[in-house]
């Protein structure tokens, strides 16, 4: 009854004086929960319900829940995503300044946090955001299972992420003609690319991966060997099979050839020494597939033989996303490795598949050689 | 307070009668209670809730939201009455576990008495933090602490003062929310 005569009969809700009693007396909650998975990982209580409270704003909102990409968070800055409050406001968990320090601390020292300073209202104001290393973690605290799906997940990212310069592809054209014009053969990309052999390739399953190699391995040592008599017996020997290993042993078997430096291999190879362009290219290619991801392991020449692989493809050049630069590098270790095998070495007949065209190169390689 | 205890009852997997620990305990050791400092002499019969009680009331608190969900649980409300982070997290734990323990009939005062090894279990608390708070809550009088002789051996028991912080949960107007049991999700 006390309702009906402070409104009137067709007033709107929002415009009257009981809603903005209503509204003020909004209910929240009045418990901070802290996954004890966290715990685990930070091993310090503070930074674990930090860390939740961090991931709180990390998370949908109830309203938009069905999509797990839309976070709470608003400020857009370097690429990502942060969140942004002061160091006092942090007393709405219970935490002091000094606690939050230590807090903050703990989780910069794990690598799940990076903090960056910045002012909002002329106030200091930290920005936290949290890292691929704290996702990395949680998931296989989650999910201990599914470590294999995770790397496969990685690669496909990075592979969409990479994009072809118009500039590098300039480069390595000239680097191109720059090789053929050193070892007069107008033609060297054709037959190192006119082979029909398998690729590596990361999206497919181990198991798969590995019977493409064993193939891919057993043909290149045919060929470059001219020796029929499959791969079988150098199985036993190891137990997995692995084409790096086979180069480790030839290499063994040439202790002169290792002792040498890149460069002087080079030398060797073309007979003449390189210009200063050359020789600062050579460095640029050399420092990118030693510090490249995909060939970390091992030394450089089980590197060399990782990227020609790669680049044996007949739908390389035609790939999309793929680092021009490595080919490069292909060619460098198709050089080597033509000057490791220089006495047993031949080029295969190319007449066959591809007409007279390909009748230059053969000329060509039989001075060199 | 009434909120916390409120949802359906269940049945519990051992009698009431066997958490009891009657004085006739400390009758027993009545010559090493002389030489004591802080004895309970007490007549009133005391009550005692040790670390195998707590594990035999979870599993029976199905709602609980701690185990629900294998979260470390705290009480905002609590942490501003305490006046520090530990100290409002070792109050909710007490609150919880006494909130047990009067849900399935307990009539009389509650003495929790866990070692500070399994109030690390529970809270995850360190010794010393859990030292420091314990002494920040017994300063505020939230907290009574005492040390008893429970199972021939000398150890520090808690107890909740729940008149004294109604009057204050009363003085605010505010109210706890749901502590346990209860359905609620935080999340």
């Amino acid at each position: 009854m006390v309702v009906n005569s402070i409104m009137d009969e067709n007033c709107d809700i929002l415009k009257s004086d009981l809603w903005s009693d209503i509204v003020s007396d909004q209910r929240k909650p009045k418990l901070i929960a802290c996954r004890t998975e966290f715990f685990e990982m930070t091993k310090n209580l503070h930074a674990a319900i930090l860390l939740e409270k961090i991931f709180y704003w990390y998370q949908p909102p109830k309203a938009r829940k069905s999509n797990p990409k839309h976070s709470r968070l608003t400020i857009y800055r370097e690429g990502y995503m942060w969140l942004g409050k002061r160091r006092d406001e942090w007393a709405d968990i219970g935490f002091t300044p000094w606690q939050f320090d230590t807090a903050i601390k703990k989780l910069k020292e794990l690598d799940y946090v990076v903090v960056k300073n910045s002012k909002y209202k002329r106030k200091r104001q930290a920005l936290i955001r949290l890292t691929d290393r704290f996702l990395n973690d949680y998931y296989l605290k989650k999910y201990p299972n599914k470590e294999y799906e995770l790397n496969e997940k990685r690669m496909l990212e990075k592979s969409k992420l990479q994009k072809p310069d118009n500039r590098q592809s300039q480069i390595l054209h000239q680097f191109r003609l720059e090789i053929s014009n050193h070892l007069k053969t107008s033609s060297l990309e054709e037959d190192i690319f006119v082979r029909d052999t398998y690729l590596f390739d990361s999206k497919m399953p181990s198991n798969q991966y590995v019977r493409q190699i064993r193939d891919t391995v057993e043909r290149l040592y045919n060929l470059f060997r001219e020796n029929k008599k499959p791969i079988n017996d150098l199985k036993e020997e190891y137990n997995f099979f692995d084409s790096y290993k086979i180069f480790t042993i030839q290499q063994d078997r040439k202790s002169d050839y290792s002792s040498l430096s890149e460069l002087d291999q080079f030398n060797r190879v073309i007979g003449v020494e390189p210009t200063s362009q050359t020789r600062d290219r050579l460095k640029s290619i050399w420092r990118h597939y030693n510090c490249s991801e995909m060939k970390s392991e091992g030394n450089s020449l089980n590197c060399i033989v990782g990227i020609a692989f790669e680049v044996r493809d007949d739908g390389f050049w035609s790939r999309q996303g793929l680092h021009p630069e490595n080919a490069d590098a292909a060619l460098l270790a198709v050089v080597m490795y033509y000057d490791a095998y220089r006495d047993d070495f031949k080029w295969p007949n190319v007449n066959e598949k591809h007409g007279k065209n390909s009748n230059l190169t053969m000329t060509n390689a039989e001075e060199t050689a | 307070m009434k909120s916390c205890y409120s949802g359906p009852k269940l049945e519990l997997c051992f009698k009431i009668e066997d958490v009891i620990k009657a004085v006739d305990v400390q009758e027993e050791n009545s010559e090493r209670k002389t030489d004591m400092k802080n004895v309970n002499v007490s007549d009133a019969p005391s009550w005692y809730v040790t670390h195998s009680h707590t594990i035999a009331l979870k599993e029976c608190v199905v709602s609980d939201v701690a185990d629900a969900h294998d979260a470390i649980v705290i009480n905002k409300v609590l942490i501003d009455i305490a006046g520090d982070f530990n100290a409002g997290l070792l109050l909710t734990h007490i609150l919880r576990i006494s909130g047990w323990v009067k849900y399935y009939g307990f009539k009389f005062d509650s003495w929790i008495c866990l070692s500070r090894i399994q109030w690390y279990a529970e809270t995850y608390l360190t010794p010393k933090m859990f030292d420091r708070a314990l002494k920040m809550l017994v300063e505020k009088n939230l907290v009574t602490k005492k040390r008893q002789f429970i199972e021939s051996k000398s150890r520090i028991t808690i107890k909740l003062n729940e008149d004294y912080l109604s009057s204050i949960l009363q003085k605010r107007d505010t109210n706890l929310g749901y502590v346990s049991p209860c359905g609620y999700d935080p999340w």
